[in-house]
């Protein structure tokens, strides 16, 4: 039996930090990143997050914060932050979260809008060896 | 040793964590990723396999036991 492969492109990394302005700074002037968003709150995924690009780069660069103490990332942070999860682009996003459950992932969360991607839909899924990814709808 | 019980408190990174009357509606740290986790953990441990719609519906310690026939832990007293 082929199995279906959920059409995964690269779009960002996700990288949680202590507070997305100020983690920013650091990341354009000595990385070379360039801003390639505002800081953008997101009540949802009750975080702040703010998108970053090297010059010539496909894949962004997330950063991403607690939006305060009840956030569900603050634990996370808590552990130490750092690479928090892949981001991949898909064309459906339904069917491709069908098959990344058929490939053995655990869904966190079903696809829902999300104010960092003007509306596009989001989900989030984890597979046994604790890798975080989400997905996200094409425009 | 509650090998139930361990998972639990090396997941929400609480030692001797108090289980079972934990559901997910009186704890705040079991939040879906923690869910997600918690399932894993357990699936790899009991050597068992959750279906996708017990993912979603297990809500509390008694019905993990129950799902992985596991009795009430023993009064110590």
């Amino acid at each position: 039996m082929t199995q279906s492969t959920p059409g995964l492109r690269s779009h960002h990394i996700g990288v949680l930090v202590k507070d997305v302005a100020l983690a920013s700074k650091d990341y354009i002037a000595k990385l070379g990143y360039e801003a390639r968003s505002g800081v953008i709150h997101d009540p949802i995924q009750t975080a702040y997050v703010m998108f970053l690009a090297l010059p010539g780069d496909t894949v962004f660069l997330e950063l991403v914060a607690p939006d305060g103490p009840e956030s569900r990332l603050s634990r996370a942070l808590k552990a130490g932050g750092g690479i928090n999860h892949i981001c991949y682009e898909v064309d459906e996003i339904e069917g491709a979260v069908h098959s990344l459950r058929d490939a053995d992932f655990f869904t966190i969360q079903e696809p829902v809008a999300a104010v960092a991607f003007s509306g596009r839909r989001i989900a989030w899924l984890m597979n046994r060896d604790h890798l975080l990814i989400e997905l996200v709808e094409k425009c | 040793m509650d090998r139930l019980k361990t998972i639990f408190e090396d997941v929400f990174e609480r030692p001797d964590l108090e289980i079972e009357n934990l559901t997910r509606s009186n704890c705040p740290e079991w939040d879906s990723l923690a869910h997600v986790k918690l399932m894993i953990a357990i699936e790899e441990e009991f050597n068992s396999k959750f279906t996708i719609e017990q993912v979603s519906n297990i809500k509390s310690v008694e019905e993990l036991r129950t799902i992985l026939n596991l009795g009430p832990v023993a009064d110590p007293r």
